[in-house]
């Protein structure tokens, strides 16, 4: 795609967000007073939601160390991965839980401003509230990390975080404050957020539903993240459940590049839910 | 029985190579793209026996960790050319990071050096796959798209 239609395209979404008024109010967080956040499914949801794969510092002393810094090379310029540890300084360690809480379900800042889509929270947004809670505990046990973020690298008019109000309108609303019942659909759509890289985008970034799980272009990289769509994947239940525990595919090649960190989080899930995520993709025949 | 075994094996992984590496014009890459497949082909001998698809031949699971480990040797060599095509999954930063790349091929080699020769009976090819996949996945993870 041509650069110059990219700036067309992002003036004619510079030109809609200054004519929307965006209705910034939300329920708040619904959280009980009296909840107590159990920090063991913290950890689980840590895993699950993959925040290490993106987050974790570019050379990290421990395993779990949020300085961020990873580079994603995209059509719209580069982001890098921020500092999420609890540095208060650089990193979220001065955040009230009402500050991740609205990262996660709008895809906002304390300030207000936008987050970047990069940042997966049309699929957080579905997560339960105490799940929010629950993992905003255990991200608190993790070491601060005092390394600044880097400034992301996004050519005008891709750096105007105003324009991402036009995208949340068109593909990160409608799910809002959903919650998921479905502990396979759970773990899939909201947690793992597969969706992100394995289902192809169209030219404004959004994801082509109607194509789910069918593989697309790598935005990072070269090549094509693969379809684990079953009718393209083949695999059986026994075979995904192997892949997310082992990262060993039936043909026992070893899950590389970011597939490799995102298996060191399925392999640390418990059984029955890497049996959920395999049921989910199989069903997906029956839609 | 055995000749049987390592013909059908061989006849997957020449099978497997093929099928992999078809539109792949450069010989550096498609070298190494069949060296791969070689190892992930004598890692599904070791898995096939783990879980017990077929019965657990000593000789032939230390013929085959003995096989990761020489085909892993060769690493070095096979990546020293920076060759690239469409179709190579290789990250460029190999040839940034040769050093360090060789290096966790060289671990690799002695891991399975180590297993070859501890290598009793079925019990242990858990720990085998434990311990070889996961010297695969180190290298994969920073250095394979």
């Amino acid at each position: 795609m041509s650069r110059p239609f990219f700036f067309l395209l992002g003036t004619i979404f510079v030109s809609a967000a200054a004519f929307i008024v965006f209705d910034k109010d939300y329920p708040g967080t619904q959280l009980p007073a009296q909840y107590v956040a159990d920090v063991d499914n913290g950890e689980t949801l840590f895993y699950a939601s993959g925040c290490r794969s993106c987050h974790l510092s570019t050379n990290p002393n421990s395993p779990n160390e949020l300085g961020g810094g990873e580079a994603f090379k995209t059509n719209f310029g580069t982001f890098y991965a921020p500092n999420i540890s609890m540095s208060s300084t650089y990193g979220i360690g001065s955040w009230a839980f009402e500050d991740f809480y609205v990262a996660m379900k709008l895809g906002q800042n304390p300030t207000g401003s936008n987050y970047f889509p990069v940042f997966p929270y049309s699929s957080y947004t579905m997560m339960n509230t105490e799940d929010i809670a629950d993992l905003w505990s255990y991200l608190q046990t993790l070491p601060a990390v005092d390394t600044p973020s880097k400034k992301h690298d996004l050519g005008f008019p891709f750096n105007i975080r105003e324009t991402i109000t036009v995208w949340n309108m068109l593909y990160a609303d409608n799910a809002k404050y959903s919650l998921m019942d479905d502990r396979p659909t759970y773990l899939v759509e909201a947690l793992g957020h597969c969706a992100q890289c394995h289902t192809p985008r169209n030219i404004l970034g959004g994801l082509k539903t109607d194509a789910w799980l069918k593989g697309g272009k790598n935005p990072n990289g070269k090549g094509k993240i693969p379809s684990i769509h079953p009718s393209d994947l083949k695999w059986n239940k026994e075979e995904i459940v192997e892949y997310l525990s082992s990262g060993f595919t039936p043909d026992y090649d070893v899950a590389g590049g970011k597939m490799a960190s995102v298996v060191e989080n399925t392999s640390r899930l418990s059984e029955s839910d890497r049996i959920y995520i395999a049921e989910y993709l199989l069903r997906l025949n029956d839609e | 029985m055995r000749s049987f075994v390592v013909s059908v094996v061989s006849i997957s992984l020449v099978a497997s190579a093929v099928f992999a590496h078809s539109g792949v014009n450069n010989e550096d890459v498609i070298k190494r793209m069949k060296q791969m497949s070689e190892m992930a082909s004598n890692m599904k001998v070791l898995g096939a026996m783990m879980k017990q698809q077929q019965p657990f031949d000593l000789p032939l699971a230390k013929a085959a960790i003995a096989k990761i480990g020489e085909l892993s040797a060769e690493t070095g060599k096979s990546f020293a050319t920076k060759a690239e095509d469409p179709k190579s999954e290789a990250k460029p930063i190999i040839w940034d990071e040769f050093d360090e790349f060789t290096k966790l091929a060289d671990a690799l080699t002695k891991d399975a050096l180590q297993l070859q020769s501890s290598l009793k009976g079925p019990e242990d090819l858990r720990n085998v796959m434990a311990t070889l996949g996961g010297g695969c996945k180190q290298c994969h993870s920073k250095y394979r798209e």
